[in-house]
């Protein structure tokens, strides 16, 4: 029992190395050539874990290869654009201007139902209110609203930006512990903390939470108990 | 760009790594092999104990030889080999001639086998 114990976590490790290596691409919508080497991975770590009569190398060898050969493949497609089309697919416009494209539709297998459960994920319940709906090569449905039905915005409206309303609070005390890296990012000084925390008679250990933004607005939790 | 780098590195040590099985395959082999037609060539013409003795080597060779493969191959086809090499021993000792040879030619083609199924060959991948 300790051999499939030891090599769960051998694999484990092999498998969360391999990921990081592979990056944010992998942790986000799978493109087709990433669901098939989550599938592989899952497989053949699955296999080597149960399986002792197989060597751990006859896993740590294919896992690798695939990890490696999915890099450069994603490398490679991103040079050569006629390898990533073969590779990922093309993007495919399903409704333009409120007109479903049924020719399309049947092309991509894709019923009323899944479309308009689509839609509605997206916030959008009336067709002719669609300017653009594009199937992603990932096989989400990205939806451009026609102008008179995309909700307003401050920039249509011309509202004038009040302070930097652009970026939102941030934390910086989590828990006691002070992040340095988020008093850089708004600009501000540890003396500005320290009288923040002297004016709310609280020390940094005693902080359960505090955010603050670039106008030096806060919103300070203290612990309770 | 790194990762790509290392991508390269990796699936470059994974081709030295698989090469290196192959090598050691290949090296344990005809370590055996040659002990194997020696130990066959030994049993028509020496006495039931020199043979014995010999296939005990041969047997203790071959739990070294077993401990280095199965890094590198499955341990079912290494169990076979294993299996065939416990019954060499009493084979020679108790005067079994013809089941003795027999059973050191099935360990000789069970470790060609072994190493024909490593063998990166289309015969073997398709």
């Amino acid at each position: 029992m300790f051999i499939v114990f030891f090599r769960t976590i051998i694999i484990y490790l092999i498998i969360i190395i391999c990921i990081r290596i592979m990056g944010k691409r992998q942790l986000g919508e799978l493109q087709p050539s990433e669901f098939v080497i989550a599938i592989l991975i899952s497989n053949i770590a699955t296999l080597s874990i149960e399986d002792t009569d197989i060597p751990l190398l006859g896993a740590i060898v294919p896992i690798v290869t695939l990890m490696c050969s999915e890099v450069i493949l994603s490398a490679v497609t991103l040079k050569n654009s006629k390898i990533q089309t073969a590779v990922t697919g093309n993007p495919v416009v399903v409704i333009h201007n409120g007109i479903i494209d049924q020719e399309e539709m049947r092309e991509l297998r894709l019923s009323i139902e899944d479309l308009m459960s689509q839609l509605r994920i997206n916030n959008v319940f009336d067709v002719r209110d669609v300017a653009w709906a594009i199937v992603e090569t990932n096989g989400k449905l990205t939806v451009y609203q026609k102008f008179e039905a995309r909700p307003v915005t401050a920039g249509m409206l011309s509202l004038p930006a009040q302070g930097q309303q652009n970026t939102p609070p941030m934390v910086l005390i989590s828990d006691g512990v002070l992040l340095p890296k988020t008093l850089e990012l708004c600009n501000l000084s540890p003396k500005w903390l320290e009288n923040i925390l002297s004016e709310n008679s609280a020390a940094l250990h005693d902080v359960f939470l505090m955010t603050c933004d670039p106008s030096a607005q806060y919103y300070l939790v203290k612990k309770e108990g | 760009m790194k990762r790509v780098v290392l991508a390269y590195v990796l699936l470059i040590g994974m081709v030295g790594l698989s090469s290196w099985g192959l090598y050691v395959l290949g090296d344990c082999r005809s370590e055996m092999t040659k002990e194997i037609d020696g130990l066959l060539s030994a049993s028509c013409s020496e006495d039931d104990s020199y043979c014995a003795e010999r296939a005990r080597l041969l047997t203790t060779k071959w739990i070294d030889t077993h401990r280095t493969l199965c890094r590198y191959v499955r341990h079912a086809q290494l169990d076979q080999v294993t299996l065939a090499m416990a019954r060499l021993e009493p084979l020679a000792a108790y005067g079994e001639k013809g089941e003795f040879t027999a059973e050191l030619m099935r360990c000789r083609i069970l470790l060609d086998d072994i190493w024909d199924s490593e063998l990166p060959l289309l015969r073997n991948i398709a």
